[in-house]
């Protein structure tokens, strides 16, 4: 379940960075690409959610989970921003991509550590 | 190119385009029926008016509609009773029988040239398989006093299964009415202004519209533009479709007056004649889709035209053209206050909206004046209907987010532009972007980008029309970029045609 919300985010990451080339550029990013990187990283952190409730393991990944809804706050502002033609503040765009890769790392490290 | 009979029949208007900035209590945002019908009534009132169009008076969906005139509904009023109940079907018979009346009487009042006449309302299965729809029919027809006759057979060339006739509907060119009525509004406290595309609306106390010539300051703002300009939470619940109609020309047949609509049907869902000193029409309608979501649009027309030729002895097709219309989440209009004080919309019409239209300005009147209206409370725009919009609310929104999957890397028509034809238009990738090209007659290129200035999808080629439209919320432009209709605000962004794909 772990593994499989891992798939899903770091292919939302991806598509992140290919993103956030355009909002560097101050351009605008294709819709279709941030519906599909939006609803990724969705069903990631939807599977550590039910993850999380429902085992019995010891570590139940709740600070990665707390760590991706923070970068999906980020995530609803900026696509809310972007579909209203309203300026795309560019620091909240890297922070919300920060905050993304530093989720993923923190998982990896407590999967494969 | 298609051209609406209604238009080609109608006077022509000539009122200036706004090129100052002026100060009034209404500002109206479109010249429809919704529009002038609303400024005819408010300026009545002695409120200060400003009407702005785009184009020209009845040169959008009004002069491009059917001209038909009727209590009934486009999803039949037993569909609205099932969905909503008794109450609110009756209403919707009675609200709109109003309206009808209401067009009539401002014909005789002010001697309105739109050739208006009452006329009967058919409903007919060609096979059996509909027919418990025409039962369904009659029943909720007698469930409001609505007088159905049962028939056996038409009065037009088409076998039936089973058909009902109502009478009393009516019918009228709605290009003339529109235009005939705006000369009879009191030009003291109303202005009309054509030609005057509004591409801002800064919103406050007072509202300020900008157009490219002037701006216009107004307390209340009416969009009568169908889907209202601009973003609204609305717009998740109304759905852009386009129609096809056609005006055949006969060698031989006279056939009676009337509005026929076929129950069952998958392509051409109406009928109406016309009759003029140049001969004998009759109008065969039908072909819905979502905006901007087929290819090869021409066909519509083929089809209608090969029907009308298997019904009647038809000489040639002399007009064709097509309209949009929204089909609302939970069956009715949305019509009064938006979300935004002081902006009011009416939409969701379905291919009800010449009097849903006139519906719509008894509303305003009412609501502008500070008065109550019996009907307002029902169409309110601001309700929230999840159980009764659900099904079509999900159904649609994920159409709309599978239309934004169209702006994925590498999903382009054309790679080159020496890809587009002659008259032909192409969604083409450049430094990834998506273009719109538009390759004319003379072989220009004409390049813009290909995201909707509305929402941002990818426009669609309309080769009926030569125009871009846009796939989620209706928007259409012309082949060079400016907006024809829907909540775009402004034109689609212009690109360099000077690039790499073009060698």
């Amino acid at each position: 379940m772990v593994l499989t919300a891992i798939i899903l985010i770091s292919l939302a990451v991806i598509l992140g960075l290919y993103m956030i080339k355009f909002v560097l550029q101050k351009k605008n990013p294709p819709k279709g690409v941030a519906i599909v990187h939006g609803t990724l990283a969705a069903l990631g952190i939807l599977i550590l959610l039910i993850y999380a409730l429902t085992t019995s393991e010891h570590h139940k990944h709740w600070d990665s989970f707390a760590i991706f809804f923070t970068a999906a706050i980020g995530g609803i502002y900026l696509f809310s921003k972007d579909i209203r033609h309203k300026n795309i503040p560019v620091w909240v765009a890297v922070v919300h991509g920060a905050i993304g890769l530093t989720g993923l790392g923190w998982i990896l490290y407590h999967v494969t550590g | 190119m298609t051209r609406s009979l209604w238009k080609a029949k109608a006077q022509k208007t000539n009122y200036p385009a706004l090129k100052n900035n002026i100060t009034v209590d209404v500002a109206i945002v479109g010249g429809g029926i919704t529009g002038i019908t609303s400024a005819y009534f408010l300026a009545k009132e002695g409120k200060k008016v400003a009407v702005l169009e785009s184009h020209e008076l009845a040169g959008g969906t009004t002069g491009d509609s059917t001209g038909n005139l009727y209590k009934m509904v486009d999803k039949r009023l037993h569909h609205i009773q099932s969905k909503w109940d008794e109450k609110t079907a009756r209403a919707v018979a009675e609200s709109r029988a109003a309206a009808v009346d209401l067009i009539e009487n401002l014909v005789k009042e002010h001697e309105i040239k739109c050739d208006f006449k009452r006329v009967p309302w058919y409903l007919f299965s060609e096979t059996n398989k509909k027919d418990e729809t025409i039962e369904k029919e009659i029943i909720t027809a007698k469930d409001y006093g609505i007088k159905a006759d049962t028939l056996q057979e038409l009065p037009i060339p088409v076998q039936v299964s089973s058909a009902i006739k109502v009478e009393g509907q009516a019918q009228f060119n709605p290009a003339a009415f529109v235009r005939g009525l705006a000369e009879k509004i009191d030009s003291e406290n109303c202005h009309i202004y054509e030609h005057t595309n509004v591409h801002h609306i800064e919103k406050g106390e007072d509202h300020v519209l900008s157009t490219q010539h002037g701006t216009v300051t107004a307390k209340k703002v009416i969009l009568a533009t169908h889907s209202p300009k601009g973003i609204y939470p609305v717009q998740t619940a109304i759905y852009p479709h386009r129609e096809y109609a056609i005006a055949a020309k006969l060698n031989s047949g006279d056939y009676p007056d009337g509005i026929y609509w076929d129950t069952e049907a998958t392509f051409h869902t109406s009928m109406r004649t016309f009759k003029n000193h140049t001969g004998n029409y009759v109008l065969v309608l039908g072909g819905h889709h979502k905006v901007g979501q087929e290819d090869n649009y021409e066909r519509f027309f083929e089809k209608l035209e090969q029907h009308a030729r298997k019904l009647f002895d038809v000489a040639e097709i002399e007009y064709k053209w097509s309209a949009q219309h929204y089909k609302p989440a939970d069956g009715l209009p949305y019509i009064g206050e938006s979300s935004d004080d002081g902006i009011y919309f009416a939409t969701g019409f379905s291919t009800d909206g010449l009097t849903y239209g006139v519906l719509s300005a008894m509303i305003f009147k009412d609501l502008l004046s500070g008065r109550e209206n019996e009907w307002a409370e029902l169409y309110k725009a601001k309700r929230f209907t999840p159980i009764k919009s659900a099904k079509n609310y999900i159904k649609e929104n994920i159409n709309v987010a599978k239309q934004y999957l169209k702006d994925l890397p590498g999903k382009a028509e054309a790679e080159r532009f020496y890809e587009v034809g002659i008259g032909e238009g192409k969604v083409v990738e450049v430094d990834d972007e998506k273009w719109a090209v538009y390759k004319d007659e003379t072989g220009q290129v004409h390049c813009h980008s290909a995201v909707c200035t509305h929402m941002d999808c990818i426009v669609d080629w309309n080769d009926a029309e030569k125009s871009w439209d846009c796939p989620c919320h209706g928007s259409r432009f012309e082949a060079t970029g400016d907006v024809i209709e829907g909540p775009a605000f402004s034109p689609l962004d212009k690109r360099d045609v000077k690039s790499r794909k073009d060698s």
